[in-house]
């Protein structure tokens, strides 16, 4: 049975991106943030990255993301944090407009999804911790090198 | 975990699996079978490599594939298939935009039966794939998308009604000043729900597309979900695959599905937000009673749901007050539940079946209190006239024209009339059916008492149609409680167990269903909104649709270019949604401190009072459609309910003869006058008395 490491390693990116949608959340920060230098109809671009990736990246960051089922939860959030972020720069002042919406909404989908790998991190490393036997974790000396780790 | 329950769809991401709960004992064999969907589990060892096998399988098809059918599908799900639906659809969908070509000038019982041809083919087409395929959520996708095709042909070249008039002179205020909580006369309280406005301004700022098409993209994607999210819902209770996706199609049989939830209206984008809240709260509840998720995933669930409460309640009130009745319901009447607080089920249960309804609830309390406090001067009077009529009926005191009759005067062909009362009658049998047999066969309830909760409240709203006051209240709540109507075939299966009787039991009830969903679908949307709001047409007089003529157009265009956008122009409700569409101007609407409808129905001038106010506001304009004098409304008030039949025609021609009124524009029908009040202030004095 073919498994992932028997693809052409230039398949490689594509398919970690397709596996992880995380990363086109972020790639929909970066769309969202440019929006209003992008020229014309390259602009609609933006539509899937506003409805998607803010929705998507909180659902990442709250541990609700699961597969295809997300997309119909990631677009009503994502609608709902950008009449959030609507309501900020009203209430800060800021005139709502392609700049500073495009900017806000970005910049916190960005901070999602960075906070989302943080977390995951965190989590994988806590399991990596749990994983190791509790009497082999003391009796490894800080200096051991990997053999002796092993 | 059983195969065909919700979190089999889930397999690689454990912590998100709603385990099926529906497993019993057989008793003699030991074997467990599945209440949910009928199916046998295998012992241990086989279901533990089987299970294996499937985790790799939908490791790598999760991304395309959506909840496999609870069975081996009528039909094999081939590309042949898929595209021999696709197809359908397709010509259901020439066959509507070619009723809407020849509308304008042909009678309805020449297209009529057309139309529902492209609708019927389209629906059971999407039907076919849904129920027998593997990719439901992409059909009833595409369901939802294919029912936005008659309105959006309706109103392609701009906003047409009186809900999406309002609502796009909010949105383009909010995009010219930059600026939320904008006002229109036309729909005072919507200036403190800017959550529609915001959301279709974002896709407008960030995209580019034109504020129009801006508006429908944002319908679109709104509509598309929503069968998708009642088949989530479904899924979530749990109810096997291919009856969770009937629920999805007979949601979208709802009266409001085709016609109003497609409108530029804050409910269209509303009812998604509360359908997803109800959704993500009965998968926490699953996901909790199965015991799978800790605190923290409890926490973020609730998290979600509250964030997702915001966006709700500054979107719409009254689908607002329907997500905490959806609720509530739901946290009194789905299992498992022991007593009122639940404390059996531990503090975690109980934190999430009440947590949620607690933040709609505060959310939209706080938000009325303290920002739209109008909210409830807006909502009251429909409750109470409503209440008000129901007693003096009761009590047979004044009950002159409190009561109305069903469609009157409407113009609705007679096949549509009798599927309009065919479908609540089938709705009532069926809820008859389901719950004798729910009382019968305990271990068959599954969490079939929440549904039958929500369809007894569509069931009771029905006698409100018949009273002039609580036929729309009615109306309004049938999107909500069909939510639970959507339940009801799968509660009939699984209560009947119809999924394991003989085949030609089986193709009865599917021959049996796929009929009552016609009947359903047609004469819902022969309920849902009145003809002029179905087709196009030629003129008629109180429409709001159709009341706006290519002369209406080109009136509103020399108002534009002669006044500028912004122009204050103070007339009736049907010239006021023109000029609001066209020429984005402003038109004050009859106020008890702005009492404008004097000016038409007063047989003395208008008072000072009246003119200060108008002075004040700088509402400079007059604008008369002598139609007014000419005709007697059937539907709709040109100033408010309870007023004088016609407008007397010398109230119309007296304006002509006033000093202080300077025609700047005439058209056969249109009259534009610029008010002058110093010389108004002078000229009352000595007129004050004229007839």
């Amino acid at each position: 049975m073919p498994t992932i490491i028997d693809v052409p390693p230039e398949w490689r990116t594509r398919l970690r991106v397709v596996r992880d949608p995380g990363l086109l959340a972020g790639v929909g920060a970066v769309l969202l943030m440019c929006a209003p230098v992008l020229p014309g109809l390259s602009r609609l671009v933006v539509l899937p990255a506003l409805l998607l990736a803010p929705g998507y990246a909180l659902l990442r960051l709250l541990g609700q993301a699961a597969g295809i089922r997300s997309i119909s939860v990631a677009v009503p959030v994502s609608l709902v944090l950008a009449v959030c972020a609507s309501f900020v720069l009203d209430v800060c002042g800021i005139r709502l407009g392609p700049l500073s919406l495009g900017l806000l909404l970005g910049a916190v989908t960005a901070l999602f999804v960075a906070c989302s790998y943080r977390r995951q991190l965190a989590a994988d490393s806590l399991r990596q911790h749990r994983r190791t036997p509790s009497g082999d974790r003391g009796s490894v000396r800080p200096d051991a090198t990997l053999d002796e780790r092993r | 975990m059983c195969p065909e329950s919700p979190g089999s769809t889930n397999a690689r991401d454990p912590s998100q699996s709603l385990p099926c709960l529906a497993f019993s004992s057989s008793g003699s064999t030991g074997d467990l079978s599945c209440h949910a969907c009928g199916r046998r589990a295998a012992p241990l060892a086989e279901n533990r490599v089987g299970l294996d096998m499937r985790l790799l399988e939908q490791g790598i098809f999760a991304h395309v594939q959506e909840d496999s059918p609870s069975r081996v599908p009528l039909v094999p799900s081939r590309p042949l298939a898929e595209l021999t639906a696709a197809g359908l659809v397709a010509v259901g969908a020439a066959l509507v935009i070619w009723v809407y070509r020849i509308a304008p000038t042909a009678r309805i019982q020449s297209y009529d039966p057309v139309f529902w041809a492209g609708m019927l083919l389209a629906y059971l087409a999407v039907a076919w794939r849904a129920v027998s395929g593997r990719y439901a959520v992409l059909w009833l996708g595409l369901l939802g998308l294919f029912t936005v095709l008659p309105w959006f042909w309706m109103s392609a070249a701009g906003p047409i009604g009186f809900d999406t008039t309002a609502q796009f002179a909010l949105l383009r205020n909010v995009i010219s000043a930059g600026r939320l909580f904008q006002s229109t006369p036309l729909l005072p309280v919507g200036t403190f729900y800017p959550g529609l406005q915001s959301a279709a301004a974002a896709i407008h700022w960030l995209t580019g597309l034109p504020l129009w098409d801006s508006a429908l993209t944002l319908i679109a994607v709104v509509h598309c979900l929503l069968p998708v999210q009642v088949y989530y819902v479904a899924r979530a209770l749990p109810v096997p695959h291919r009856w969770a996706a009937t629920a999805g199609l007979v949601y979208a049989a709802n009266p409001s599905f085709v016609y109003f939830d497609v409108q530029f209206s804050y409910e269209s984008v509303a009812i998604l937000l509360m359908l997803t809240i109800v959704r993500l709260y009965v998968e926490a509840l699953a996901a909790e009673r199965s015991g799978g998720p800790t605190w923290r995933q409890s926490l973020s669930a609730s998290l979600l749901i509250a964030v997702i409460s915001f966006g709700l309640v500054v979107t719409h009130h009254l689908t607002s007050l329907a997500g905490i009745a959806l609720l509530l319901a739901g946290a009194l009447f789905l299992k498992p539940i022991s007593g009122l607080v639940d404390r059996k089920g531990g503090w975690r249960r109980l934190f999430i079946r009440w947590m949620p309804v607690l933040t709609l609830a505060m959310c939209f309390g706080l938000w009325v209190v303290f920002v739209a406090p109008t909210t409830v001067g807006y909502l009251f009077p429909h409750v109470s006239g409503t209440v008000s009529q129901l007693v003096a009926l009761a009590t047979h005191s004044g009950a002159t024209g409190a009561t109305r009759t069903i469609f009157s005067n409407s113009g609705v062909p007679s096949y549509e009339q009798a599927a309009a009362i065919a479908a609540p009658v089938v709705i009532a049998v069926a809820f008859l059916f389901a719950g004798i047999r729910w009382l019968q066969k305990p271990p068959l309830r599954s969490n079939f008492l929440w549904p039958f909760v929500v369809t007894a409240g569509y069931l009771v709203s029905l006698p409100l149609t018949l009273i002039s006051d609580g036929a729309e209240s009615a109306h309004r709540t049938w999107s909500f409680t069909f939510v639970g109507i959507a339940l009801l075939p799968a509660a009939l299966v699984i209560l009947f167990e119809l999924d394991k009787r003989r085949p030609w039991v089986k193709r009865t009830a599917a021959t049996v269903g796929t009929a009552v969903l016609a009947v359903v679908l047609v004469g819902n949307v022969a309920v849902g909104v009145s003809l002029d709001y179905r087709f196009p047409g030629p003129y008629q007089f109180g429409s709001d649709t159709l009341s706006s003529t290519p002369e209406t157009l080109s009136f509103a265009r020399w108002v534009q270019a002669h006044l500028g956008p912004g122009a204050h122009v103070v007339t009736d409700r049907f010239t006021a949604v023109a000029l609001t569409a066209h020429a984005d101007d402003v038109t004050p609407m009859q106020e008890p401190d702005l009492p404008v409808a004097g000016i038409w129905y007063n047989p003395d001038p208008p008072v000072p009072a009246l003119m200060s106010a108008m002075e004040r506001q700088r509402d400079d304009y007059l604008a008369v459609d002598i139609r007014d004098a000419q005709h007697t409304l059937t539907g709709a008030d040109l100033f408010y309910p309870g007023e004088p039949e016609r407008v007397p025609p010398r109230n119309i021609t007296r304006m002509a003869q006033w000093p202080w009124l300077r025609l700047l524009c005439s058209s056969p029908h249109y009259r534009l006058y610029k008010i002058d009040f110093h010389s108004y202030f002078l000229w009352y004095p000595s007129h004050a008395n004229d007839h």
